[in-house]
């Protein structure tokens, strides 16, 4: 059943306590780390939900992850506005893209769906390339974003932390409780059985398109965070290869649940930096090898597989 | 400048259509969307860079061509193979195994770029400019290739097992065709296309671990417009894409000319999904 | 009402295949209906067509007075009627319970779900476990499930948003003696409430539950009557001898 048991809100309370107590016992540099991390658990989330709900396998987060990045950024160079609506902006900016891409990505069925969602990538990426006078081509922009209530600056790990966190939790809370309507279990039936769901009376196509429109503007709060605590977007973002990154990240922790991206974001970005100091390349082809592990022998992923053995 | 455009269009589209044939057969038989088709591309770049102070240019392709078809093979047979009812899962495994091969590289030849002699080091004239040689013969082994892939599938024993599985999967098991030789030929045959293409590349615009990244989505997207099964459409996207984007090249700039490009490509996906060629059902 | 679902000279053609053809067909309120023939006849095709998977290719469809032929499943489904497939068609990950409740949801994707219609939802979902005698097995996954219960989920995802209009695709196939039994027991539980369009192969089932049995062949209207009717129709004993389906 979908009912939330105390444990769970206990847990996610608890976890929530930790997040935000986290800093006072970290250096600067993981606290800025911790930060990045939320930022790429959203992006996650965004493919979770249309992959790990929906069942729609999408290789373009990305494109409106970086959308989010170049709205917030544009805002910022060319209005004066504050914190909340640049990021308002950003989200829109993914929102918007995805109605517009989703509107006919989501009527091509089958394997040519996720080729549809990995082409949007690469035209944002000429576009960038294209009007550099825009977008600074494949050298970015280097932004300066507002002080946090005209004190705090974001070159400081701990603003962008305590900006970030309550976008995060935020997030969490958001599709813990989009899932649990009846819209969110619509969703599931697509995943499930789309023909069985359009003989109960759902309007399949448009349920995909609903999920499609959700997840873009997640990817694009993504992309306008990120842009925030790195004060930096550039148009190689939107590589359909970062998709590739959160869709593997979601796998490894479980597709479909509300806990597997965050405990595979984390824990391979951890991996990821740990690595780093040992065998500077040794993560990808260890992280390449462990997928094909867990496709193999652990499909549903950490938290997945954790479910089916408490369960049985 | 009409002319050296036209050029280049056929030459590149002939080799998007070698990358993209290969695909063609392994997703039109397999159903797999191999997401690491590109990883053999530069796959095919690599081991000719590494193979030609030994065996020469035209030799280091060849063997290059044959470890690659190997490789691919082989990534089918323990990889894939298992996966074979789980279409998601497997799309993932090709996922892992671009990730493998492509870090393997990095580790190996760092993340810069490396370059390759021109072969034949030959210009010719073309009207008020000139022109490389080598590349109307990559043009060349292309077309050749392509023709003797025609040839094998229509007149090879192996190749009409392929044709028969590409049919009816269950018909040609009970018609006594070998499957599983069929699929580790596909991926072989598939892979080993898109290792010549890169091998054959490499000399124009160099060896970079990442250079099968964006021509993977280009490839998948030519097969789909030209119709799943269908080679010589293809072929015929192929060459006619690369034609469009060259020639737009005369009148804007080069990104600007590939972003059109694919936006043509694209949506001719969204509205043909079945492809262009496919003749519409009463 | 009389004509409660009604086709008029309706055709469908596949290619150079005839499946369906100017067949008029009325099915009553309220009524049993049995439609049978040899494999080919049509049968399942029309079932597709009278909810919508497949657009005809020519005629009218008409429900409880309404045109319904063009019209996507989701919405004739809405409408009031309902399928259950021949071969189950369930939510494999999903427990037995929620599948019954995206069934008795009824499409229906708002965000707001207040107690009252939760707690409608429960008691649909509560009901419907009973009538396919599936309680125990509530919260088993539905993937898990042995075939006859799949089947009896079937019917219950066909029941889950009271329909008006039931069509079964061949209730009983692949099922014993006992489990037959229990679905016959089901539909006759339904007899006065709601209309059903049972497509079937198995004679007895057919004979103890339809009220009128329709007969189809090559997609056309054979023979029409009553179980007794149906029996001594020297047609119906031509094909069906010849066949011996």
């Amino acid at each position: 059943m979908m009912n939330l048991s105390w444990w769970r809100v206990g847990g996610a309370v608890l976890g929530a306590i930790g997040l935000a107590l986290l800093p006072y016992v970290l250096p600067q540099f993981w606290i800025f780390f911790v930060a990045q991390i939320m930022v790429w658990i959203i992006l996650a989330q965004s493919f979770n939900l249309l992959f790990g709900y929906t069942g729609l396998l999408s290789l373009g987060q990305s494109a409106y992850f970086t959308l989010g990045a170049y709205g917030l950024a544009l805002l910022l160079r060319h209005a004066e506005l504050g914190l909340p609506l640049l990021l308002i902006g950003g989200v829109l900016a993914g929102l918007i893209g995805a109605a517009i891409i989703g509107y006919l990505a989501v009527r091509v069925q089958g394997h040519g769906f996720i080729i549809v969602t990995a082409v949007p990538t690469i035209l944002l990426i000429l576009l960038g390339q294209d009007q550099s006078w825009l977008t600074g081509g494949d050298n970015g922009i280097n932004l300066t974003p507002p002080k946090l209530f005209g004190l705090y600056s974001f070159f400081k790990p701990l603003t962008s932390y305590y900006v970030v966190l309550p976008f995060f939790l935020l997030m969490m809370i958001f599709i813990a409780w989009l899932i649990r309507t009846p819209l969110g279990r619509a969703f599931l039936l697509v995943r499930e059985n789309e023909e069985r769901a359009s003989i109960l009376g759902y309007n399949v196509l448009r349920l995909k398109y609903i999920a499609f429109v959700i997840a873009g503007g997640i990817a694009g709060l993504a992309g306008a965070l990120d842009a925030l605590i790195t004060a930096y977007v550039v148009p190689n973002s939107a590589s359909w290869t970062i998709s590739a990154d959160a869709i593997i990240w979601t796998l490894v922790g479980g597709a479909g649940t509300l806990l597997g991206p965050i405990v595979g974001t984390a824990l391979l970005l951890l991996l990821r930096e740990f690595l780093s100091d040992i065998w500077a390349y040794g993560y990808p082809l260890l992280l390449g090898i462990t997928l094909l592990l867990i496709v193999r022998f652990a499909p549903n992923g950490i938290i997945g597989e954790l479910k089916s053995w408490t369960s049985s | 400048m009409i002319l050296p455009a036209l050029l280049n269009g056929f030459v590149w589209g002939w080799i998007t259509a070698l990358v993209a044939l290969g695909l063609n057969l392994i997703y039109g038989i397999l159903g797999i969307v191999n997401v690491a088709h590109g990883t053999y591309y530069m796959l095919g770049a690599v081991f000719a860079l590494v193979l030609q102070p030994y065996l020469g240019f035209w030799g280091a392709v060849a063997v290059s061509v044959l470890l690659v078809a190997l490789i691919g093979a082989l990534s089918e047979r323990i990889v894939l193979r298992p996966l074979f009812e789980q279409p998601t899962m497997t799309i993932l495994a090709t996922f892992g195994i671009l990730l493998t091969f492509e870090q393997a590289v990095a580790l190996t030849f760092g993340l810069s770029s490396r370059s390759m002699a021109d072969p034949l080091g030959a210009r010719f004239e073309l009207g008020s400019t000139i022109y490389p040689t080598y590349r109307l013969v990559v043009a060349l082994c292309a077309i050749l290739s392509v023709v003797g892939l025609e040839l094998f599938l229509k007149r090879s024993r192996w190749g009409t097992w392929i044709r028969a599985v590409s049919q009816n999967r269950e018909l040609a098991a009970v018609q006594g065709v070998p499957a599983p030789l069929v699929y580790s030929l596909t991926f072989a045959l598939g892979t080993g296309l898109a290792a010549l293409a890169g091998g054959l590349t490499a000399p124009i615009i160099g060896v970079h671990y990442l250079m099968g990244v964006d021509i993977v989505i280009l490839a998948f997207v030519v097969v789909i417009v030209g119709g799943v099964g269908n080679l010589w459409g293809s072929v015929v996207v192929a060459i006619g894409a690369a034609e469009v984007e060259n020639l737009l090249t005369l009148v804007t700039r080069p990104t600007a000319a590939r972003m059109i490009t694919f936006l043509i490509l694209a949506l001719l996906l969204v509205y043909r999904p079945n492809g262009i060629f496919e003749r519409r059902k009463a | 009402m009389d004509q409660f679902l009604k086709t008029h000279q309706l055709s469908k053609y596949f290619g150079g295949v005839t499946a369906v053809n100017q067949l008029d067909f009325t099915v009553a309120q309220n009524e049993i209906r049995a439609v049978i023939g040899p494999n080919g006849a049509g049968k399942t095709t029309l079932l597709r067509l009278i909810i919508g998977e497949l657009t005809p290719s020519t005629g009218e469809i008409t429900f409880n007075g309404q045109r319904i032929d063009g019209l996507p499943s989701h919405k004739i489904a809405r409408m009031g009627m309902a399928k259950a497939f021949q071969i189950p068609q369930i939510f494999p990950n999903l427990s037995v319970y929620d599948n019954l409740w995206a069934a008795a949801q009824n499409g229906e994707t708002k965000l707001w779900a207040g107690r009252a219609w939760r707690k409608q939802m429960h008691e649909r979902v509560e009901t419907v476990l009973g009538q396919i005698g599936l309680i125990e097995s509530a919260h088993v996954e539905a993937g898990d499930l042995a075939h006859g219960d799949q089947k009896r989920l079937e019917i219950g995802l066909a029941l889950g948003n009271v329909p008006k209009l039931l069509l079964l695709d061949e209730p009983t196939a692949g099922l014993s003696q006992n489990e037959t039994d229990a679905i016959m027991q089901l539909i006759e539980s339904l007899r006065g409430q709601v209309t059903v369009i049972m497509v079937e192969h198995d004679m007895r089932v057919v004979m103890g539950l339809a009220d009128t049995i329709t007969v189809l062949h090559f997609g056309e209207l054979l023979a029409q009557g009553t179980p007794d009717e149906i029996r001594a129709d020297p047609n119906v004993r031509e094909v069906y001898l010849s066949r011996a389906s």
